[in-house]
């Protein structure tokens, strides 16, 4: 038989030890808590994130540059061409899906926020309205970012077509979330900003941390209706009675009037500059400079007070001379850059303000209800006339020039009733001019409007047939998502750009 | 105290008689160096030479010597009165089974152990030295994968039989003389994935190869379940020297003094292949200069070789723009510079240099090291700087109680170490350069008014740097510093309590601080960075406590027990603190925060702590020394875990049959069939189990902002679970001449914990969960034979070592739906790969575009004569090798030893940058062979319709849109290689030749990374290392491999 003979003192030893050791776990909460976060932040704090978040990562030098600026062919790739040529780098299209919808650094690796972010700011103020209400009041935070979240959204479906949406940032409960037709997206933004707008109570305190109105709950519920004016024309070839209905309670109820209602993000110095400056002056990149679509066959004509404030002449030979859009690398490089007009100083400074949404749009939506025979009051012309004033009269005022908007009005190509084409043409290329730096919005107004002025790369396209109809998904969707990815590509068509989104179908 | 004690030893000294003779082998009949002769009960003793002789000075009343050596036979002999024996050795079969270090520190005999370890002695280690002391294991042990980088200082990944983790550790546990030390890589994201940042190295380089005596691979779950969740990816333990006990000797000091003396000299090799026929810019036209009307110039703002022909042409360079240079206003003609790249580099110079005294006697012994390495890198004004200082001591203080004590303080010291990735030098000179620059030229790289002379301009009128710096200014300018103090040691208490019970309590510290300092110098090209001054401070220690109570015990002469129970507190405390200028520097070339252009200074700081308790037994049984049966069992309590579900056990159980014992075959020395089984387990990292945090975010105009993380946590983390199976095969042959180890390891880890990626919509991006399943399947093969040995003391040795890991994701994540996540994304290189784990395959695949291929294999070329991309991204392959092994021989004749050693890897993907842009660049020697620029080139496939494809397409246009910037896997090669790691010859002068004081002399020249026998991915080193993190398989920019050649002397007292 085994004995082991035991010893009494180790026994102790061990006991005594392993007592020592093996005890105080009570400590392992407090051992565990995380020191370098907080638990909880204030929705102040969330909202500024997402206000520059939203904003930051639209026009910065992937979204706004890349795919924006150069779907509206306001600017042109002198170098790394193939995005001007529509073959776009597949992280790009992944990092803006996710910055936009779950919000994550920007381009500056700095936090900002995204949907989520303001999905997060209602979620509390409608569960814990107590704690949310130090704040202001919980109703005007639930209507600032839910106006907010329906901006982006429109952008996105506008991008894409059909994306998640009903289902979207639910991340603890639904983490494949289903795609929603564009005509549902639209029903459902509508019916947010419709709630949004009904929840404002303008007497009541605005919400803390708000960088674009500073809490004027009467300059949100302006930029409610501006939008719900936007959202409503977008529908209009598909449903007109009900975009006629909802767009003429938008303009009854209260839409900008003057460029000092504009929804702006205000950029400052460093480090809260605008992104393109950054990619300008702190990354001393000179990668865009200004297309001859936009300069060489459209302002140089007009003899456009925006072109100074827009773009700066050939350093080497002081003309105005776009870089012809679409080259391909090797053709990009030939000319060198002290050849082409840059980026003006304002469009590349740090103070240049990020655009949500202003007058000068609402003015040409107006214009271009007239033509649709709905009931919003004034001429076609004037509204036009007020467009192309307001966008002058924006950017001179920003560039510290000033731009005689009535001579412009004045000339043959540009008076309303003398221009070429149709309303569609006129309108369209006014607004389009007046959208620069909207990139995504000029190209869908070329998408809506079909004006005839964008042309196709001179070097070709590299993805597709034309000019984008839309984005391709991010290719994280097909791995990450892929049930229902595979489910909208069936109902929407192809994942492809030539592909037509709801409201673009003939 | 030791100066006392050795006053009583010369007190002792009466009467001597000298007693010499020789030892031989009872095999081969050739003298027996290294055999250990004592005068019994005393301290007193001598040791064999090269030849097997020996003379020892014993009182007059000793009658016997005692003969022992490792592996022989031990013989007690009676003096004769010639004072002249000689004596006969035999090996030992019993013994051949050595003692080992096994978890926790723990001495056993090998053949009792029911799982493998593998040993490496500290002088394979310390003959030819690396700055990073892992690099010297490449090749030396089977199932231990190494990726050494070609940076100074630099970092070594190593892996035990394949990865177990997703996002987190897969490196083993080191442990120095029981004190696990911190082996982390802090290193930014950008600089694991290839895109830009400084490789630090790990921390583990800390320990000094001059002071190791022996290092012990653990591989598999059985040989770590003792270690618990720390041991979960193998165990390296490492033993360091300690003082020895000298005779007294009138001819030698009683305090031995070892001298090392090394010098020697890196060469940069396998450059990439270079074209030398066109310079730089985007056309083979110049462009017409501005400032010269009518001229001609180069195009300097473009950085790439697509520009005209080398011919001696008469052009306005770059040169020609700074006033203060010779060739101002002046053409200079457009030729070829083949060497530009070579040239850069200069030689590197390697110094270590170390002293070591140690002594003692029966009661106490000590050891005091001190070594300086150093080493002048390759690039200009790159260095490292390590001193470092080593104590060890032992004292019996009574017949039960005695303790030792471990300190090591090293300070290390970094300057100017390149910047690897993409934007760093390498990535300069081989993705974005002009072939024709004329390195010497650039050389003085500043102008007098202390403005950058820069290659690259932005224009004629503005000749300040575009998007590249003068490599130059880079290297003087723009350079790191850093240092890092570490300081570790332990104490062991050891009480024997009598009947069999010993116990030993101890404490272990490991502790470092580090202080990084990154420049980047007013008039630097912020294409790259903006001048900035950033101090990164990390801070780490860790501490254990333990106790341990021992049993030994005889309990009849059949068996034999060996037992124990312990407990060990775990405490970790980690920070790392960042702080940079912000907007630019106010003052030029002066570096400190205070000198940021903005008061908004950049910072971050992180803090880290964590704890864990456990409780461990361990118990042995054996049968008539032939038959072993281990069990094990661990339990751990760590602080990472929720608080209601924190505990986790482990055990093990494993047996080895020594069968040998049983037979009687003369050809057969020894053999052992073992097996084992264990379960270890993981816990998550700090932080994760939690409720998830907000984060504070940078203030937008003075505003606070905050975010939700992209990253969520999960409060009910479970630690993740890995069981393992092993089995193995030992034999030895015809007296050890042939030995052998076969080994098969089966591991499976259970609710592997990681960030599940999920499809962004969802408003997140990752969250943290126990779901993955990864398996390994490993089988080691070990083979030693000795073809030659003859009497004259010849002796020719082979080894050899090889290994194959399967290394398979099981499962990812299935969710609440029964939906199952196929792919999870653990890394991104710049541009288009990334790093992913997918389900059902290999691990740590490379994902991008493939080539499009039919049938037959041919890759489909579009109507535009261009090669046709994937519509998607697909899987290349996974960048873990297939297997890896080496081949080391030996020869050694009277003193001379002649080593070499090859290793090898088959398999395994990397995907390298710097084809994608050299090639993109038109700066190789494909891009201009034949008259492809002139004449254009037809992509070898097929057409959409099947018909060989004819279409003639510009040879610029072909490496822009058919190179890995597109199709990804046009970039991704096969990483197998075959390389001649080492060589070494060293001399042991004969003893002979000293008289008095000097007990040995070696010489030794080596030579460390000397070629590149194989490889299939062209212009790199397939091996190439960038972090020890799991992003791995990106080659971002790499620096040229560095072969080193050296001398050691190494001096005895």
């Amino acid at each position: 038989m085994i004995q082991i003979k035991i010893n009494h003192k180790a026994i102790a030893v061990v006991m005594v030890g392993s007592l020592l050791l093996g005890s105080c776990r009570k400590n392992f909460e407090r051992i565990n808590e995380d020191p370098n976060n907080p638990k909880e932040v204030p929705n102040s704090y969330l909202l500024t994130g997402a206000q520059r978040g939203i904003m930051d990562n639209t026009i910065d030098v992937w979204w706004g540059a890349n795919v924006g600026n150069q779907l509206g062919q306001y600017w042109s790739s002198n170098q790394y061409t193939s995005e001007s040529r529509y073959n776009y780098r597949t992280n790009v299209t992944n990092s803006a899906w996710q910055r936009f919808y779950s919000g994550a650094s920007n381009d500056q690796q700095v936090n900002v926020g995204g949907l989520y972010e303001l999905d997060q700011i209602i979620k509390k103020c409608t569960e814990e309205p107590d704690l949310s209400s130090v704040d202001g009041d919980v109703n005007n935070q639930i209507a600032v970012a839910t106006m907010l979240k329906v901006w982006l959204f429109q952008n996105m479906t506008d991008t894409w077509g059909d994306i998640p949406y009903s289902e979207a940032l639910q991340a603890e409960k639904i983490k494949s979330p289903k795609y929603d037709s564009q005509e549902d997206i639209y029903k459902g933004l509508m019916n947010d900003l419709n709630n949004a707008l009904s929840l404002i109570d303008v007497a009541a305190s605005g919400p803390n941390g708000d960088v674009v109105y500073n809490g004027d709950m009467t300059l949100w519920k302006k930029f409610g209706n501006s939008l719900k004016m936007r959202l409503a024309l977008r529908t209009a070839d598909k449903d007109a009675a009900a975009s006629q209905a909802a767009f003429e309670a938008a303009n009854t109820d209260g839409a900008f009037t003057s460029n000092s209602d504009n929804a702006l993000l205000q950029y400052g110095t460093y480090p809260s500059g605008n992104p393109i400056y950054y990619n300008r002056y702190i990354s001393g990149r000179n990668d865009y400079c200004a297309s001859n679509i936009f300069l060489d066959s459209t302002l140089t004509p007009l003899n456009d007070p925006r072109r100074e404030c827009f773009f700066a002449p050939a350093s080497a030979t002081g003309l105005w001379t776009g870089e012809v859009y679409g080259l391909s690398e090797a053709n990009g490089a030939q000319t060198p850059n002290s050849r082409i007009s840059q980026r003006s100083a304002l469009t590349l400074s740090a103070t240049l303000p990020g655009i949500y949404l202003d007058y000068a749009q609402v003015e040409f939506m107006l214009a271009e209800a007239v033509e649709r025979g709905w009931n919003v009051g004034g001429t076609a012309q004037d509204h036009y006339n007020n467009g192309v004033t307001a966008s002058i009269d924006f950017w001179t005022g920003l560039n510290g020039t000033t731009g005689d908007a009535a001579a412009y009005l004045a000339q043959p190509d540009v008076n309303y009733t003398t221009a070429p084409g149709d309303w569609k043409q006129k309108i369209g290329v006014q607004k389009w001019i007046a959208l620069f730096d909207q990139g995504v919005q000029g190209w869908v107004e070329w998408r809506r409007l079909g004006f005839t002025k964008l042309q196709l790369p001179a070097d070709g396209v590299l993805d597709g047939t034309g000019i984008p109809r839309r984005m391709k998904y991010p290719v994280l969707e097909q791995t990450l998502n892929s049930a229902n990815y595979n489910a909208a590509v069936a109902a929407q068509g192809a994942d492809e750009q030539d592909t037509r989104m709801w409201w673009d179908k003939p | 105290m030791f100066l006392s004690l050795f006053v009583l030893s010369l007190a002792a000294l009466a009467q001597e008689r000298t007693v010499t003779g020789k030892v031989i082998s009872s095999a081969d009949k050739l003298g027996i160096p290294g055999v250990s002769v004592v005068e019994p009960g005393t301290t007193n003793g001598a040791v064999t030479d090269i030849d097997g002789k020996y003379s020892i000075m014993v009182k007059s009343t000793t009658t016997q010597l005692r003969f022992s050596g490792t592996g022989l036979v031990t013989q007690t002999l009676n003096i004769p009165a010639s004072n002249s024996l000689d004596v006969t050795m035999s090996q030992d079969v019993q013994k051949i089974g050595e003692v080992v270090v096994t978890a926790l520190g723990v001495k056993r005999e090998e053949k009792s152990l029911g799982y493998s370890t593998q040993k490496v002695s500290g002088e394979e280690l310390s003959d030819a030295k690396e700055a990073n002391f892992i690099n010297s294991l490449q090749g030396r042990v089977a199932g231990v994968s190494i990726t050494g980088s070609s940076n100074l200082g630099g970092s070594s990944r190593i892996l035990l039989r394949g990865l177990r983790s997703i996002n987190f550790e897969n490196q083993p546990l080191f442990v120095v003389d029981g004190i696990p030390m911190n082996n982390e890589n802090v290193a930014t994201l950008d600089q694991a994935r290839g895109a830009l940042g400084y490789d630090y190295g790990n921390a583990i380089q800390d320990i000094n190869p001059d002071d190791i005596e022996s290092i012990n691979v653990l591989k598999g779950p059985s040989a770590t379940a003792l270690y618990g969740s720390r041991g979960s990816n193998g165990v390296i333990i490492i033993t360091t020297k300690k003082g020895v006990a000298r005779e007294k000797n009138e001819k030698y000091s009683p305090i031995g003094v070892t001298l090392n003396i090394g010098f020697g000299m890196k060469k940069i090799y396998n450059l990439p292949k270079y074209q030398n026929r066109y310079g730089g810019g985007a056309s083979p036209d110049f462009i017409e200069s501005d400032i010269h009307p009518g001229e001609y110039r180069s195009e300097f703002e473009y950085d790439g070789s697509w520009g005209p022909e080398l011919l001696g042409q008469e052009v306005y360079q770059w040169d020609s723009y700074y006033p203060s240079m010779p060739n101002y206003n002046k053409k200079t003609p457009w030729v070829a510079h083949p060497d530009n790249v070579k040239d850069f580099f200069q030689t590197g110079i390697v110094k270590n240099n170390s002293i070591a005294l140690d002594g003692g006697n029966e009661k106490s012994l000590f050891r005091l090291g001190y070594t300086n390495y150093d080493e002048k890198g390759v690039i200009p004004n790159e260095r490292l700087n390590r001193n470092i200082i080593s104590f060890n001591g032992s004292n019996k203080f009574t017949d039960r109680l005695s303790a030792d004590i471990t300190m090591n303080y090293v300070v290390s010291r970094g300057k100017g170490r390149a910047a690897t990735g993409y934007n760093s030098i390498a990535s300069n000179f081989n993705q974005w350069w002009e072939r024709q620059l004329d390195i010497h030229e650039l050389e003085d790289y500043k102008n007098p008014d202390g403005t950058q002379r820069a290659w690259n301009m932005n224009s004629e009128e503005d000749p300040s740097p575009l998007y590249w710096d003068n490599p130059y200014w880079v290297c003087y300018e723009n350079y790191e510093t850093d240092q890092r103090n570490r300081l570790y040691g332990g104490l062991n208490l050891n009480y024997d309590l009598g009947k069999g019970f010993s116990v030993i309590a101890s404490g272990k510290t490991d502790y470092y601080d580090e202080f990084r300092q990154e420049r980047v110098a007013v008039g630097s090209a912020i294409a790259t960075a903006i001048p900035s001054y950033s101090e990164n401070t990390l801070q780490f220690n860790e501490n254990n406590y333990e106790i341990m109570l021992n049993y030994k015990h005889r309990i009849s002469d059949a068996f034999d027990f060996n037992g124990f129970v312990g407990a060990n507190r775990m405490d970790q405390k980690f920070s790392n603190k960042f702080i940079a200028t912000q907007g630019g520097l106010k003052v030029p070339n002066f570096y400190s925060i205070s000198n940021s252009q903005s008061s908004e200074l950049i910072e971050s700081s992180q803090v880290r702590q964590m704890r864990k308790n456990s409780v461990f037994a361990s118990a042995s049984v054996g049968y008539k020394s032939f038959l072993y049966l281990d069990v094990t069992g661990r339990n751990d309590w760590s602080s990472t875990l929720p608080e209601d579900n924190n505990s986790y056990f482990y055990p093990s159980v494993s047996g080895s049959f020594v069968f040998s014992e049983l037979l009687d075959m003369s050809w057969l020395s020894y053999g052992k069939l073992r097996a084992g089984w264990a379960l270890t387990a993981v816990d998550p990292p700090a932080y994760r189990s939690t409720a998830t945090p907000a984060l504070i975010s940078d203030n937008f105009n003075g505003v606070p902002t905050s975010v939700l993380p992209g990253t969520f946590n999960n409060t009910t983390l479970k630690p993740e679970f890995t069981s393992g199976f092993e089995t193995g095969l030992e034999a030895k042959f015809l007296n050890q001449r042939i030995s052998m180890d076969v080994a098969y390891s089966s591991t499976l880890s259970k609710d592997v914990i990681f960030n599940v990626q999920q499809s962004s919509a969802s408003g997140i991006t990752y969250k943290i969960y126990n779901a993955a399943e990864i398996s390994n399947k490993t089988v080691e093969l070990m083979l030693n034979v000795i073809p030659v040995k003859l009497k004259n003391s010849f002796e020719w040795g082979v080894g050899f070592n090889w290994a194959k890991t399967k290394n398979m994701v099981e499962k990812l994540f299935t969710d609440e739906n029964g939906n199952e996540t196929e792919s999870v994304q653990i890394g991104t290189a710049p541009f288009s790969a990334t790093l992913q784990m997918y389900k059902g395959m290999e691990a740590s695949q490379i994902v991008g575009y493939d080539f499009v291929y039919d049938d037959k294999g041919n890759k489909i070329v579009d109507a535009d004569g261009f090669y046709k991309r994937t519509a998607t991204v697909t899987p290349l392959g996974s960048v873990l090798p297939d297997y890896t092994g080496g081949v080391s021989t030996y020869v050694t004749f009277k003193g001379i030893r002649l080593g070499g050693l090859i290793d090898f890897q088959k398999g395994g993907k990397v995907y390298s940058l710097t084809n994608v842009w050299g090639r993109y660049s038109g700066i190789f020697a494909e891009t201009a062979e034949g008259d492809i620029r002139e004449n254009g080139l037809i992509n070898e496939g097929v057409t959409e319709t099947g018909e060989a494809n004819t279409t003639v397409i510009s040879a610029v246009d072909h490496y822009f849109q058919d190179g890995g910037y597109v199709i990804t896997a046009a970039d991704v090669y096969d990483a197998s290689f075959v390389k001649l790691r080492e060589l070494t010859l060293s001399y042991e002068l004969p003893s002979s030749l000293f008289k008095k004081g000097i007990r040995g002399v070696s010489v030794g020249i080596y030579g460390r990374n000397l070629a590149i026998l194989h490889k299939n991915a062209p212009n790199i080193d397939p091996e190439s290392g960038l972090s020890t993190s799991n992003v791995q398989g990106f080659e971002g920019g790499q620096l040229p491999t560095a072969r080193t050649f050296g001398i050691n002397l190494n001096v005895r007292f």
